[in-house]
């Protein structure tokens, strides 16, 4: 029922861009019926990758492992979970260096850790290019872990594009917290 | 109750079954209307007097006349005359006075009247008149169901346009994007939704708490593609619009996303970046496989097919910056096609007599709709926004719509085609993005 299809039953009485003066008789065999029906909610987790979350993760909410090899100056490089990037670019920036080696030493010494690097853009452009600016910034960041020798098996990768922005004001300030690329612990 | 059970997890026939249980309570589906505002329209526009319809129904229901004339002047080709300024309200043949109607400069007159035909439906008898001949050029009755009394007015646009314009109207053709209300204290809730071309008769076909982006048409308008994050990662879901019914048709490893339907519906476009980056495959329906169609290390991604379907264009970063090229699909051969027009040009819709472009051009910060000549190269900004984007002609060629960022974040805009009528289409909560409108439906 409610095919869209349906709009084309529309009963005409004269043909389009004849004159008649008289509208003559006829039913009409069907009215014009579009409904659209309803469709499920997705099957959206409602755990979301929220920034705020993964702020408040100490390495001690990493699944407890091996907490004890972390002195306090790990502990902190490790809680640098985010990592901006300068506009159209993919370059890791060099401050971030001290806070990767962290994040391999752990992975490394953790070979059942698992992380996603998840890639994000602001909000200017066009949504899937992006897509695929985010999926590069992540990618740049997966590619330095390997050669700092974490197994392929530990990191992954994912893209959100401008799709989840930290800050929704829409100016340079917010513009550049949203270029990242955040490390998820799994 | 019946709205939870609705909006349950289940697929396939399960899905079809609770949809169809859906329609009958489904008050969680009517969306808020998107309000369309003029911003400015042209003084040449063709005047026209769309009398009141007359109600000989004896139920309170909708004007089609206002609906009619709301329409008509946000093409920008139509100045209408306002209901106060009618010498007459004439709504049938024998009524009509000419000297009323040509001493007001009116070349053109519609008058109708609403007649009950049985119950729950009702019949639109609708008249265009050449004044100055006295001859009617056009007399419908069209019948519809009580609630689709909008429909059958958009039906009625739709011929008056045509006739006047000799050029398709596009009133009864459906809009898609995509809304987003970021909750402060509440998960952010994506919706797919779909409305009358003036932005009424909202209904919610997707929500989810993870984004919906990139929806697209099928060319029989009965489907709609799209990519959804629900499952941790994109992929790219295929949901007809009668029944409810969807399919993950495409997800892989790395992004899958930018669905494109061919003209022929044979195949999608897509993008995706299984082998390491985004590159343009085509996904057949009928075989289920994919063929790749770009290979190169830079980004390629956002296909749209030439109308005549031989070819796609596409945005690539592997010259300066992204730059839209074209692929020809008989021959492999690739041409880029912006040059010259700075170093930000992604996201290219064909018109759909397959001569111009529009797209995003970002320059200083700014990024604009930028509409762009293939034969002469000449291109032209049709938007002075700031963060502009996702444009798509609506299907006569007539109009550009596309999302505009503005102080209460995202809403969408439409230009015409000319660049001289512009609107807004604003939603009262939340951000709409994402426009998309459908084909003709004939």
């Amino acid at each position: 029922m409610g095919q869209l299809g349906r709009i084309a039953t529309i009963f005409f009485f004269c043909a389009s861009g004849t004159s008649c003066g008289i509208f003559p008789g006829g039913e009409p065999e069907e009215v014009v019926d579009r409904s659209l029906s309803p469709v499920p909610i997705s099957e959206a987790s409602v755990e979301t990758m929220g920034l705020a979350g993964a702020r408040e993760l100490s390495p001690e909410a990493l699944d407890g492992r091996l907490t004890n090899n972390l002195d306090a100056g790990a502990a902190t490089l490790l809680d640098t979970r985010v990592f901006n990037f300068a506009y159209d670019s993919s370059q890791i920036l060099e401050k971030y260096n001290a806070a990767i080696e962290a994040h391999t030493r752990y992975l490394i010494k953790n070979p059942n850790a698992k992380v996603s690097l998840e890639g994000h853009t602001d909000e200017r452009g066009s949504r899937e290019y992006n897509l695929a600016l985010g999926e590069r910034r992540a990618q740049s960041l997966q590619r330095r872990l390997s050669l700092l020798g974490v197994p392929e098996s530990q990191v992954s990768v994912i893209t959100y594009g401008e799709e989840r922005p930290i800050d929704l004001m829409h100016n340079e300030a917010a513009y550049a917290i949203n270029r990242r690329v955040e490390i998820v612990y799994r | 109750m019946s709205s939870t059970r609705c909006y349950s997890s289940h697929f396939g026939w399960i899905v079809a079954l609770i949809a169809s249980v859906c329609t009958l309570f489904s008050f969680e589906v009517i969306a808020e209307d998107l309000v369309i505002k003029i911003e400015k329209g042209v003084s040449t526009a063709l005047p026209i007097a769309i009398v009141p319809f007359e109600n000989k129904t004896g139920e309170p229901l909708i004007d089609p006349a206002a609906i009619i004339r709301n329409n008509l002047e946000r093409s920008g080709l139509f100045k209408s005359l306002p209901v106060n300024d009618m010498p007459a309200l004439p709504s049938t043949l024998e009524d009509v006075r000419k000297k009323n109607w040509t001493s007001l400069g009116i070349e053109n007159l519609v008058i109708g009247k609403l007649v009950k035909k049985k119950h729950g439906t009702t019949d639109i008898h609708f008249r265009l008149i050449d004044v100055y001949s006295g001859k009617q050029l056009l007399g419908y009755r069209i019948p519809v169901r009580d609630d689709d009394l909008r429909f059958g007015s958009h039906k009625v646009s739709d011929f008056i346009y045509e006739k006047l314009l000799d050029k398709p109207g596009a009133y009864t053709s459906l809009l898609a994007y995509i809304t987003v209300d970021q909750g402060l204290d509440s998960d952010t809730v994506y919706r797919l939704q779909v409305s009358d071309s003036d932005g009424h008769n909202a209904r919610t076909i997707l929500q989810s708490t993870e984004p919906i982006v990139s929806p697209a048409w099928s060319p029989d308008g009965q489907r709609l593609a799209y990519v959804s994050f629900e499952r941790n990662n994109s992929a790219i879901y295929l949901q007809d619009l009668a029944t409810g019914r969807r399919e993950r048709i495409i997800h892989g490893k790395g992004i899958n996303s930018s669905p494109a339907f061919s003209g022929d519906g044979n195949k999608l476009a897509v993008t995706l970046s299984r082998d390491g980056n985004p590159e343009i495959y085509l996904y057949d329906f009928k075989s289920k496989s994919l063929t790749r169609v770009t290979r190169h290390g830079a980004i390629d991604t956002e296909p749209a097919w030439a109308p005549d379907g031989r070819g796609l264009v596409f945005t690539s970063d592997r010259g300066d910056g992204p730059q839209i090229y074209y692929h020809n699909l008989a021959d492999n051969s690739m041409e880029r096609i912006t040059y010259n027009m700075g170093r930000y040009n992604t996201r290219a819709r064909y018109s759909p007599d397959g001569r111009k472009l529009v797209l995003v051009n970002g320059a200083q910060g700014n990024y604009r709709i930028v509409l762009f000549d293939l034969q002469t190269k000449i291109y032209e900004a049709v938007t002075i926004g700031v963060l502009d984007e996702s444009p798509s002609f609506s299907p006569n060629g007539a109009m550009i719509i596309y999302a505009t960022v503005t102080k209460n974040g995202s809403q969408l805009a439409a230009v015409s085609a000319d660049g001289f009528t512009k609107q807004k289409l604003v939603v009262q909560r939340g951000e709409v993005r994402e426009p998309v409108w459908g084909p003709l439906i004939r």
